[in-house]
């Protein structure tokens, strides 16, 4: 038996201080009582019908727990759900219990309440997530038999709860090698691992699990938590990933160009087996940024960076780790992602072996030209032979008649011959050995300019008005300017001849024009002379033709395109007879020689 | 010679070598002789009177031989005047296709005779002679030495034994 002042205690002041809303209802469901914590949760009770306070209704609730208990004067337990004083939606678990006086009347119900919105809201939030989360959850008992799954798993495997997951994941009839559900059971910590199952649409799925223990109290766990993530498509991506990456490596590696690569801030990450070989390179050494600055052209990346386009060097020199330069064609491209600057590459053609392919051509096109121009030595041997014989034969003829005249054009003849044998076969070896050009730099309207100037004065004897002139400017090349100067004094000369071959009574006038148009410098020398008929321009290049008669070997124009092949050039012919000639010498820029080789062609 | 004018014989050569010396075996020959240096030329020489005779060189500026030579085949006056082709280009590339060309005789009738530079100029007097029906100017000694010193260069030694048997009885 309590104390007396307890049992005082809990008849007078138990009912106002308990922390739960307890509310006396008679038949009628009036609230006849309550006490503080029943009128601070649901308000002003006196004379109000329960369903009006707690539920805020206006009739008896539906299924109302008080009437049955009225009925049957059995204790009830049930989740109701009201409205607060404040209007709010409130959640709480009732206690119905009924009076019953020893005669089995009810007179009244105590009904206690016990608040569990908070925890409602708690368990709410709890099943959102358990449900919507992106990941199959399970919780397992310690059989590893599914007690709950969130609907995603359910979605995927169809009904599972009560079947072994080793069943439902991996249609097995037992427990997993290394399933880390067991594990956490046995450690009672958590554990994760891969995992490959087959969903029930029959998909091969790869999935991340991580398994929780969960404990009740005792310290054993007694569930586990199950967690898998679906991870086949980032190990998709992953392998795709290493697919594309691995794709552009051996691509980088592989390729023929050399290819230096730097990130934004000029340090190498990028250098292929080909850049190695081209600056010399050892496998394993690094490049750093200053050994950088000396194989690359001065400034190249900032231009990169700093420019919108590519940058493209058709011809340009690079130098190798030992010094060597190496002629290449260079691009150099900004690498950038969404507006980001990453880096930049370069990539670089080795022209080595090019410029020696085109000395090789330069060589065969001279061979040819000399094979042509053997072909076309006999005519010239011929007229020798013609002009020796010839002057034996006025001798003889002359003595024996005793014609001094003709003796002496006769001694003339051979005379003159014999001094055009020996020119002849100057000029020929000469010509045939290959000369050795100088090339420098040089100003290509120079040449013009200076073999004009010696020439006008004789032009003008002859009856010529010679001209030149510049188109514009004109960059400085690489030139063997004495060469050249042979090649325009040849051509100039021929024209003046051909002024005065000319029938017509005026004036003539010889023309050279220097000019540089897409990347080809050309001298052309024009003449309104007697122009040359189709015969003629055939054979202008081919042979020792010469209309000079006595003086000429022949050899000056094919001196002149040989020169020019020299220079990587081609000389064209333009006439038409009666009205003039042009020859037109043209040297493409990129064909030229290199400084200060000797070029022996 | 007999006694009808001398025959004229036009030389078309640009090499003033050439010219001069069949100017000079021609005319040792006993032939008038007139030259010309290109085909135009040589059609002017013709209109000033016509030749008997034309030695044409094939290559040469201004109107080369070939067509000056189809020119005279058209030209009804002077179409039947004997030519030769004297040419130092027979056999290669640059005189060869005309050559070839003209001796086909489509274009016009084959040039009746045809020599090879260097010319031999005993051979060419022989040929014009005996084109035209006049005996080589034998009758002088000088004539007959340098034609059979000619000849004697050549000969085998069967001929030059009997050469020297014919001089032994003539000595004899």
């Amino acid at each position: 038996m309590a104390p007396l002042e307890l049992r005082t205690w809990i008849s007078e002041q138990l009912f106002d201080v308990a922390p739960i809303a307890i509310a006396t209802i008679d038949r009628d469901f009036n609230i006849v009582q309550a006490n503080a914590a029943f009128a601070d949760k649901f308000g002003a009770w006196q004379d109000r019908k329960c369903f009006e306070v707690y539920k805020h209704r206006d009739t008896l609730c539906p299924r109302c727990t008080a009437a049955k208990s009225f009925q049957d004067g059995q204790t009830r337990v049930t989740p109701e759900v009201g409205v607060d004083e404040h209007g709010a939606v409130t959640n709480y678990i009732k206690h119905t219990v009924p009076i019953v006086r020893p005669n089995g009347e009810i007179p009244y119900l105590v009904e206690m309440s016990i608040d569990v919105t908070a925890s409602e809201l708690l368990r709410r939030e709890n099943e959102l997530l358990f449900e919507q989360v992106p990941c199959n959850i399970a919780l397992l008992d310690e059989e590893l038999r599914i007690v709950r799954a969130n609907r995603r798993l359910r979605q995927d495997f169809g009904q599972v709860e009560g079947r072994f997951c080793y069943h439902v994941f991996k249609q097995a009839g037992h427990v997993c090698e290394g399933c880390p559900a067991q594990r956490s059971l046995e450690t009672g910590q958590p554990h994760s691992g891969r995992s490959v199952v087959k969903n029930a649409r029959g998909e091969t799925l790869q999935l991340h699990v991580t398994t929780v223990p969960v404990q009740l109290g005792d310290g054993v766990p007694r569930y586990v938590l199950e967690m898998a993530v679906d991870i086949t498509e980032s190990l998709r991506l992953e392998d795709e990933l290493h697919i594309a990456h691995d794709f552009l490596k051996t691509l980088i590696a592989t390729s023929a160009d050399a290819i230096v690569g730097v990130d934004a801030d000029q340090e190498v990450r990028v250098v292929n087996a080909a850049a190695r070989s081209l600056f010399k390179i050892a496998e394993g050494q690094s490049l750093d940024g200053d050994q950088l600055a000396g194989i690359l052209p001065r400034g190249l990346f900032d231009e990169v960076f700093s420019s919108e386009q590519n940058v493209l060097l058709p011809e340009t020199t690079v130098r190798a780790t030992d010094g060597e330069e190496i002629p290449v064609r260079l691009a150099g491209a900004c690498l950038e992602s969404g507006g980001k600057l990453l880096g930049g590459a370069v990539s670089l053609t080795d022209h080595r072996q090019l410029r020696s392919l085109q000395a090789e051509k330069l060589e065969a096109e001279r061979l040819a030209a000399v094979g042509q121009t053997v072909a076309g030595l006999a005519h010239g041997v011929k007229n020798l032979l013609t002009g020796l014989e010839g002057g034996m034969y006025l001798m003889s003829t002359g003595l024996k008649k005793g014609n001094t005249e003709r003796v002496d054009n006769g001694w003339e003849m051979l005379n003159r011959n014999i001094t055009r044998v020996s020119r002849f076969v100057r000029d020929f070896l000469s010509y045939s050995k290959g000369r050795t050009i100088t090339v420098e730099p040089a100003d290509p309207v120079a040449v013009a300019r200076e073999v004009v100037a010696l020439y006008v004065a004789r032009a003008e004897e002859a009856g010529v008005e010679l001209t030149w002139s510049a188109e514009g400017e004109i960059a400085p090349a690489n030139l063997d300017f004495e060469g050249l100067h042979e090649c325009l004094t040849n051509l100039v000369g021929n024209a003046i001849d051909a002024c005065q071959m000319s029938e017509s009574e005026k004036d003539s006038r010889v023309h050279v024009c220097v000019s540089d148009r897409d990347g080809v410098l050309r001298y052309s020398v024009k003449d309104d002379g007697v122009g040359m008929d189709y015969d003629l321009k055939q054979k202008v290049f081919t042979t020792f033709f010469t209309t000079k008669g006595l003086g000429g070997t022949g050899l000056g124009l094919l001196t002149t395109r040989k020169i020019i092949q020299e220079h990587g050039g081609r000389i064209e012919l333009e006439s038409t007879p009666g009205e003039g000639s042009t020859f037109t010498i043209l040297l493409p820029r990129d064909r030229l020689p290199a400084t200060t080789a000797t070029a022996s062609v | 010679m007999d006694s009808e004018t001398p025959k004229l014989v036009l030389v078309v050569d640009d090499e003033p070598d050439v010219r001069m010396v069949i100017e000079a075996a021609l005319e040792d020959a006993g032939f008038e002789v007139v030259t010309a240096t290109n085909g135009h030329e040589a059609y002017n020489r013709i209109k000033e009177r016509a030749p008997d005779f034309i030695t044409l060189d094939l290559v040469m500026p201004k109107q080369s031989g070939a067509l000056f030579y189809l020119k005279l085949c058209n030209n009804k006056t002077w179409c039947d005047i004997p030519v030769m082709i004297v040419s130092a280009h027979i056999h290669d590339e640059l005189g060869e296709q005309d050559f070839r060309q003209l001796m086909k005789g489509q274009d016009a009738p084959r040039p009746t005779h045809f020599m090879e530079k260097p010319v031999r100029p005993d051979e060419l007097v022989r040929v014009v002679c005996n084109t035209l029906g006049v005996a080589m100017d034998d009758a002088t000694a000088a004539g007959a030495r340098d034609e059979v010193y000619a000849r004697l260069r050549v000969a085998d030694l069967e001929t030059l034994q009997k050469v020297r048997s014919v001089l032994d009885k003539e000595e004899g």
